[in-house]
């Protein structure tokens, strides 16, 4: 059982996939290679789902210093020695936590709704476009489980190839512009982020004198205090441009607005969670003294990105800019309740994550039928569209009372464990921010009503009259997304337990 | 056996999950089988409740509990909590439903939409039920916030009209409000509780262990927190019962179809908040001056709204406001510190506003206008709807049945001194004079058009169902009048009858009074409340995002592009020096190269000077 089910296999399985789809055997033959790659797609989420039921923690003793809970692999194996890369500490060494297999079960599901929803607006270059996504999948569950710093980075900037590809051969006229923005701003990020990995490794090689690069054996918490903030601010700037954190967030809305349904849903739903991993990881993991001191400016940050982020898609007239705005916002939460240093805030944020994700790709693939259906996604244009579409209107209305956390949907747990757990931390500036952020449920609520408002309700256009409801595959993927919300928002202890019990 | 039967309380959610799964999938169910399962939900549910009186009467109270989020110790459970209080509410609202739910036949009959209306319906009963036994104030704030949502949807419920669907969305954001203050009134009193006593058991705020909490948070806190919080609550209250000054919203909640507003804006949600006090009575009775607040504003809600209602032309609006002004005095008895009278007042109230509104429901359907002064001669139409408005007429002004012993004992409670008694006199005057003048212009008043051409005077089957309710619910504030403690005559009685006579000489005939220019505008208006809460949504929001926008676009947008000028005109220079011969090439390189090992030993040895090595 443990050969079947292993990390090394799930890694590989998508690039197999890939490969299988690059072969003749195809033959360019669009739906063939789509049946073939939603196939694989369910089969991969069936098979990361294993990992959630056989995951058996090893209850070791971490050494826990100042936070309730540090994140660490604990079943880490090294799947691949060369001797070369063993001489400088490089190990490709992969494991999983309990993070890790709910970031990868996630990724795998997100991919899935974006493989399935890719029939409308993929209409070119079929092979190249699933090809990509499967290569992305592979490098997706690898950053998520990888356990050494340097495939950590290599894995995060080979990320950007499909991703860049993806963005501009299959969005819109401008997307290239905005492939290049989002491409530039990752890059900028992470040469940030390479300073703070490098001098990691080298702080570890002055304190240990060995060369290490695997995460769970560095112990870097020995050294002088103001070099650790550095470190961590290094890669913290790095990690927020991907979270984005507001000074930092322009490349978003561009990219969504440009980029086909599918791929946004990717981009949304896990692409932007990288950010909040790699905090988690690094900055709270593996520097939590260094966290404490700058766990008031992440919160900070988080709050202005609630506030912005909901007032920007507030003033926007275009649906798909509303949602992506509403990421920023929404990724504000997540940011306040892992800096709040506390348990409850910690899983809040790790509910949240989830949650946002499922409701981001469900928004997004509501938003990007309505654009299909109607011809445009401006709100003055769009009115009604409630009479003629009432199954989406209810699936959407569902989606967003979910982002607007609404009790028994998923948005609501995160949010409140969230803002609890910033109010019960121990620091009291980000108590003060943690009460603040109460007051901002009802910004979110104003953009939401407002793209309710404007777009489903109202006087229907006669031009609209003949437009069908969604069919069966958007039915499916809708309903199975309302129903991850709906199961998540009543039974949180399914996500809660399993993080909980594996601290 | 009343914690086997608790499931009984969520058969309203599985009929509205039952209800909705076959209209989304496709099955089209008989309209008969929708009502049929709506009726066996309030079945159930009234049954639980009865059973809940039974054992709650002789002051037992009992809670099962269930675990819905639990991390290290902290415990947020849900479940079910009986006692009298919430058994007495919980029947009250059962009666209710199921009244409305028969009579919602007729009058969504013909409407495209009768499913989605029918599981809304079930879904706003079961969250209306699961909050009126709350275990918790955990709870009670998830289906605050689960009440407010349905409330929104079924405001909205005939989106196609522009102004509906505004309605509905002012309704929620102005509610929103409440929301936020009782989720930090909630999460302060919560933290502070679990931290002084150390006992994560109260991380929910059970109200089995509300003195504990209460003496807990009294101590712990200084007096002006404990104000505080104590004010965040009253404000949730406030907006949830539509009390002064944010009452403007249940105006607007009139968009909603007759029979949700008989549901849902006159008998329950808008008792959450004051239900809200109530349950947290220990912990407001020990601050004075809150209590104090919690009288004065149901004075003034009193006061204002009856002079609006006194003036509306439209029946739902006079309704609403009387909806609130009488909520007020449900404050104003919190207010004297006497909350069991509240419930007796609060519960009669809900079936006579109820009835009135079910009866207001019929006479619109038939002339298809709101307006009363296009109404008259219903007496004459429909005799049966003339009757119940008049039993509820009588008993809202406390002329007769449950409202007469209710009035009196608030009289008792409140009117100690000259100035509390001629207040109260006046508001009483106005309740009377107001509800009499919607009675004589609506039944009374000569009307232009002939019954015979009116819809339902073939006296259908359809009709006929929504008649028997309202005679139903008739019967039922007669009864309840047998259950409320008896009260007696006194001057104030003769004050309202004077009023009745009053109404009767101004309004039986087409006769215009007067109006007052300016008053008469401001009281038509709502006194301008729901204008203030417009421009603060619309222009203080707006301004902000705009601000946002600008801070966005420019500000940073021009950092951006300032960035990537740098960056391009460096790699312009770039190409200049690659573009020379050779030999400047490599000597620029080397000067590089150069200036890098300096950085790079420098960093170096920074780090090593911070190891001290």
């Amino acid at each position: 059982m443990i050969s079947l089910v292993s990390i090394p296999i799930l890694i590989i399985l998508p690039i197999l996939a890939a490969i299988i789809l690059v072969l003749p055997i195809f033959r360019n033959n669009a739906i063939y290679i789509r049946k073939f790659a939603s196939g694989f797609s369910l089969f991969y989420f069936f098979y990361s789902i294993l990992f959630y039921i056989l995951y058996n923690p090893i209850q070791t003793q971490g050494d826990c210093t100042s936070c309730t809970f540090i994140p660490s692999f604990k079943s880490v194996f090294p799947i691949l020695n060369n001797r070369l890369l063993n001489q400088i500490g490089i190990q490709v060494s992969f494991g999983v936590d309990a993070l890790s297999i709910i970031m990868i079960i996630l990724t795998t599901f997100i991919i899935g709704i974006a493989i399935f929803s890719a029939r409308l607006y993929i209409n070119k270059h079929h092979k190249l476009f699933y090809c990509l996504i499967l290569f992305l999948e592979s490098i997706l569950v690898g950053i998520f489980s990888t356990a050494d710093i340097f495939i950590f980075f290599g894995l995060w900037e080979l990320e950007l190839i499909p991703m860049y590809l993806l963005i501009s051969i299959w969005g819109n006229r401008n997307a290239q512009k905005s492939a290049l923005k989002f491409l530039l701003y990752t890059f900028g990020g992470s040469l940030f982020m390479l300073i703070g990995i490098l001098l990691i490794y080298y702080t570890n090689f002055a304190i240990s004198g060995s060369l290490i690069a695997d995460i769970t054996k560095l112990h870097i918490n020995n050294a002088n205090i103001i070099l650790q903030i550095f470190i961590s601010l290094l890669l913290f700037i790095g990690f927020a441009v991907k979270i984005p954190l507001i000074p930092l967030h322009r490349w978003l809305a561009d990219t969504h607005t440009d980029a086909a349904t599918p791929v946004s849903i990717i981009l949304a739903g896990i692409l932007l969670k990288l950010g909040v991993y790699g905090l988690m990881r690094f900055n709270f993991g593996l520097l939590p003294l260094a966290f404490a001191y700058i766990a008031p400016i992440i919160a900070l940050l988080g709050l202005i990105g609630i506030i912005f982020g909901a007032a920007l898609a507030y003033s926007q007239n275009d649906i798909k800019r509303i949602i992506a705005y509403s990421s920023i916002s929404q990724m504000g939460i997540i940011v306040l309740g892992l800096a709040s240093m506390s348990n409850v805030g910690y899983i809040g944020s790790i509910f949240h994550i989830v949650s946002h994700a499922i409701v981001a790709a469900g928004l997004f693939f509501a938003v990007g039928i309505i654009k299909n259906k109607f011809g445009t996604g401006n709100i003055k244009r769009l009115s009604g569209i409630a009479s003629v579409t009432p199954r989406l209107y209810g699936f959407t209305v569902l989606i967003s009372m979910a982002a607007m956390g609404i009790p028994f949907l998923s948005g609501f747990i995160g949010e409140f464990l969230s803002i609890y757990g910033a109010i019960i931390s121990s620091i009291p500036s980000i108590k003060i921010i943690g009460l603040l952020s109460i007051g901002v449920v009802i910004f979110t609520a104003l953009y939401i009503l407002r793209f309710i408002h404007n777009v489903f309700f109202g006087i229907l256009p006669d031009r609209f009259e003949k437009v069908q409801d969604i069919a069966i595959h958007e039915f499916i993927i809708l309903g199975i997304i309302s129903l991850v919300i709906l199961l998540l928002g009543c039974f949180p202890s399914l996500l809660i337990n399993f993080l909980d019990i594996s601290i | 056996m009343l914690e086997n039967c608790s499931w009984f309380l969520l058969v309203p959610v599985w009929v509205s999950i039952i209800i909705m799964g076959a209209k989304f999938l496709g099955i089209s169910f008989h309209k008969k089988y929708i009502v049929g399962l709506s009726i066996l939900s309030t079945i159930f549910s009234s049954l639980y409740c009865l059973y809940g009186l039974h054992f709650s009467y002789l002051g037992n109270q009992t809670e099962f509990l269930i675990s819905f989020i639990k991390i290290d110790s902290f415990n947020f459970q849900l479940g079910v909590y009986v006692d009298l209080l919430n058994s007495l509410f919980g029947l009250t609202i059962s009666i209710i439903t199921f009244a409305i739910y028969i009579y919602s036949i007729f009058y969504m009959d013909k409407e495209k939409s009768f499913s989605r209306y029918y599981s809304l319906m079930n879904l706003f009963n079961s969250g209306i039920l699961a909050f009126i036994f709350s275990p918790n104030l955990f709870q009670i704030f998830l289906f605050w916030e689960i009440i407010g949502v349905v409330s929104y949807l079924l405001i909205g419920f005939w989106y196609q009209k522009n102004t509906v669907s505004l309605d509905a969305k002012r309704v929620f954001l102005v509610n929103t409000i409440g929301d936020i203050c009782l989720f930090a009134a909630f999460i302060i009193i919560s933290f502070t509780v679990c931290f002084i006593t150390n006992n994560m058991n109260l991380v929910s705020l059970p109200f089995s262990e509300l003195n504990i909490i209460t003496s807990a948070f009294y101590g712990a806190t200084s007096p002006i927190m404990y104000k505080f919080v104590l004010l965040l609550l009253i404000i949730a209250a406030v907006v949830k019962s539509a009390q002064f000054p944010i009452n403007s919203w249940l105006i607007n909640a009139m968009s909603a179809p007759t029979p949700v507003s008989a549901l849902i804006h006159s008998s329950t949600l808008v008792c959450a908040g004051v239900f809200l006090l109530m349950r947290l009575f220990p912990m407001i009775a020990l601050d004075n001056q809150t209590i104090y607040l919690v009288g004065t504003i149901g004075i003034i809600t009193a006061l204002v709204t009856s002079l609006s209602a006194l003036v509306q032309t439209n029946i739902k609006k006079v309704l609403a406001y009387s909806t609130s002004a009488q909520i007020g005095l449900v404050f104003l008895s919190i207010g004297c510190y006497n909350p069991i009278l509240g419930i007796i007042y609060l519960i009669s109230h809900a079936c006579i506003k109820a009835l009135l509104f079910m009866c207001a429901g019929v006479v619109i359907k038939l002339v298809d206008n709101k307006n009363i002064m296009f109404m008259g001669e219903f007496r004459k139409c429909t005799p049966v709807v003339a009757l119940c408005f008049i039993v509820g007429a009588i008993s809202l002004s406390g002329l007769g049945f449950c409202g007469f012993n209710t009035k009196h004992l608030l009289t008792e409670a409140y009117c100690s001194g000259i100035h509390s008694t001629l207040i109260f006199a006046f508001i009483g005057a106005l309740t009377a004079l107001y509800i009499f003048r919607l009675y004589f212009l609506v039944f009374e008043n000569t009307a232009s058009y002939e019954c015979e051409n009116l819809e339902c005077s073939k006296q259908n089957s359809l009709c006929k169902s929504s008649y028997f309710m309202l005679i139903f619910m008739a019967i039922i504030v007669i009864l309840l009048s047998l259950v409320t403690p008896n009260g007696h005559i006194c001057p104030l009685y003769i004050v309202n009858l004077i009023m009745v006579l009053v109404a009767w000489y101004f309004y039986n005939t087409k006769f215009k009074l007067k109006r007052l220019p300016c008053i008469h505008h401001i009281l038509t208006n709502g006194f301008y409340i729901n204008k203030i809460y417009y421009w603060g949504e619309i222009y203080l929001y707006k301004y902000f995002s705009c601000v946002c926008l600008f801070i966005d676009k420019y500000i940073l947008g021009s950092l951006e592009k300032l960035m990537v000028w740098m960056i391009s005109s460096i790699s312009n220079r770039e190409i200049n020096l690659q573009s020379n011969n050779f030999q400047s090439y490599i000597s620029y390189g080397i000067l590089i190269i150069i200036i890098l090992m300096f950085v790079f030993s420098a960093i170096y040895l920074f780090i090593l000077n911070l190891f001290g090595v």
